[in-house]
């Protein structure tokens, strides 16, 4: 009887310790969920981009030619001066904007835009300092080749690897997918660029005689979306479908992403583009999305402020315009929908310097928005 | 009651436009992939081109404006000149096409969205199918209003 009763005690205790380590553990998580979506009192005319400044300041590019500076501590925004002249029509105009990873000492930022004319227009990359919200000593270090006259696909997007070269995106402009393929121009491709716009020793197709040396992968459509893990040097790029076809890609160097070649997706007007969807040499999308989700841009988040969120991708999306957190564990990808609060077609998604995230959405009158806990 | 064929004719003219664009279209996309090393066979060519032609909605919804527009147009200038009816919608179905798709290309700021007219040539056969679809029509239409203007 006395055994019985003790077993019953230790049955008990353990039963309440139990009961005791699920509501910890369940209000732990739940502390872990919460967030503050701050918008910032603005309205931003075609925000495409942002980038944090050391002090926490957050720059947002405006595709209208502008780049507003938002002070952290007062939310005041701020016009920064000495933008050049941009192409602002169809999907071109001010595009990206990143810090130099040495930005604490040089002040130096790299900003992509459209540049040139209606039916000759080209995507261009510059350095500049920024010096008391100006832009001062401007100079080319990259400038897509042939001009296009078209005012679509752009790609646009910039990041820099661990070894200090920079990334750009460069889209097909809309009517020259099939160039892609080819070596010689800088439609659909990836390049890969020094900070100074020399080119790196080591590119993928630097010896190649008519290949142009600044490219790093090809057969892209239009990568609106790069992202670079640095603890494992790892590149991931997402790219526009036609209709249907979106992809998330992970960049290696010299390899063939297989627009318009191989697809997922139709073209706008439901004709097929290509039946096939893989090819020998062409390397397949870690995954694709039918219907399209138009994936507008991606971090890889390794932030302190979302320790849930470390190792993932997170991608914005304009259609029907969503955060998506994607899972890269076990080589399985998992997706989520995360911040469903943030309504619209979302632009653009950044880290930080702390960790917190700066969504952007898109349109004449786009909205900055803060997630910070 | 004869004028109860004019939509019949209208259709069909309509239809036959609009399967040679998707034809030409599909041709230039399969002819750039056979450059690149794809196998084609032809029963996969025609496997395609029935799929284009059946998720061709939106272009003969397209060619069914152009050529009621370019086809009105016609028939008023046909009101007070006598113009051979085959003469008179060939040229017609041409230029409505030649209008339309320099208008879907201003339309999307140079965008060009029926790719197969990104080359010349692919343009060129696009207007013809638009004059073979208003030859159709002003011979269909020349059956049977034999003696009418």
């Amino acid at each position: 009887m006395r055994i019985e009763n003790k077993l019953n005690y230790k049955y008990r205790i353990l039963v309440l310790i139990s009961l005791v380590a699920i509501v910890l553990a369940r209000s732990l998580i739940a502390t872990n969920l919460e967030y503050n979506v701050e918008r910032v009192e603005h309205n931003f005319n075609h925000p495409w981009s942002s980038a944090t400044l050391p002090n926490g300041d957050i720059l947002v590019t405006e595709l209208i030619g502008k780049i507003k500076r938002i002070d952290i501590n007062t939310r005041e925004v701020i016009d920064i001066n000495g933008i050049p002249k941009v192409l602002f029509r169809g999907q071109g105009g001010l595009s990206d904007i990143i810090l130099h990873p040495e930005f604490e000492n040089n002040n130096i930022v790299l900003i992509s835009f459209s540049y040139g004319e209606k039916n000759k227009n080209t995507l261009k990359v510059i350095s500049a300092e920024l010096i008391k919200n100006e832009l001062v000593n401007k100079k080319t270090i990259f400038e897509a080749t042939p001009y296009r006259k078209t005012s679509h696909h752009y790609g646009a997007r910039l990041v820099f690897l661990n070894d200090g070269t920079l990334i750009i995106t460069s889209g097909d402009g809309i009517n020259y997918r099939e160039d892609a393929q080819y070596l010689d121009n800088h439609f659909g491709k990836i390049i890969r660029i020094n900070s100074d716009g020399s080119i790196p020793e080591d590119n993928p197709y630097i010896d190649i005689q008519n290949a142009l040396p600044e490219i790093f992968s090809y057969g892209h459509r239009n990568q609106q979306g790069i992202a670079y893990d640095s603890k494992n040097d790892i590149l991931y790029s997402n790219e526009h479908g036609p209709r249907g076809g979106d992809e998330l890609n992970l960049i290696t160097a010299g390899k063939n992403y297989g627009w318009p070649a191989i697809t997922y997706g139709i073209d706008y007007n439901g004709s097929i583009i290509s039946p096939f969807t893989e090819k020998v040499g062409m390397e397949q999308p870690l995954t694709y999305w039918v219907p399209s989700i138009a994936p507008s841009d991606m971090i890889f988040y390794d932030g302190e402020m979302f320790p849930e969120f470390n190792n993932n991708l997170i991608i914005s999306s304009l259609v029907p315009g969503e955060i998506r957190k994607i899972s890269l564990d076990n080589n399985a990808l998992e997706e989520e929908i995360i911040f469903d609060e943030i309504k619209g077609r979302i632009r653009s998604i950044k880290s930080s310097t702390n960790g917190a995230l700066v969504v952007l959405s898109d349109g004449p009158k786009g909205e900055a928005y803060i997630i910070n806990r | 009651m004869k004028f109860l064929y004019l939509p019949i004719f209208y259709l069909i003219s309509s239809f036959l436009t609009t399967s040679l664009i998707i034809l030409i279209n599909l041709s230039t996309n399969l002819v750039w992939l056979t450059s690149q090393g794809f196998d084609i066979s032809i029963k996969m060519f025609f496997e395609l081109l029935l799929r284009d032609i059946s998720n061709g909605f939106l272009f003969l919804v397209i060619i069914l404006i152009t050529f009621f527009l370019g086809f009105l147009i016609t028939a008023i200038v046909r009101y007070f000149f006598s113009i051979k009816r085959t003469l008179s919608y060939s040229i017609s179905g041409l230029a409505s096409i030649f209008v339309m798709l320099n208008l879907t290309t201003l339309v999307f700021d140079g965008a060009i969205l029926i790719a197969g007219m990104r080359y010349f040539l692919g343009f060129l056969l696009f207007c013809i199918s638009g004059l073979l679809g208003g030859y159709l029509y002003g011979l269909m239409l020349k059956k049977v209003f034999k003696n009418e203007n």
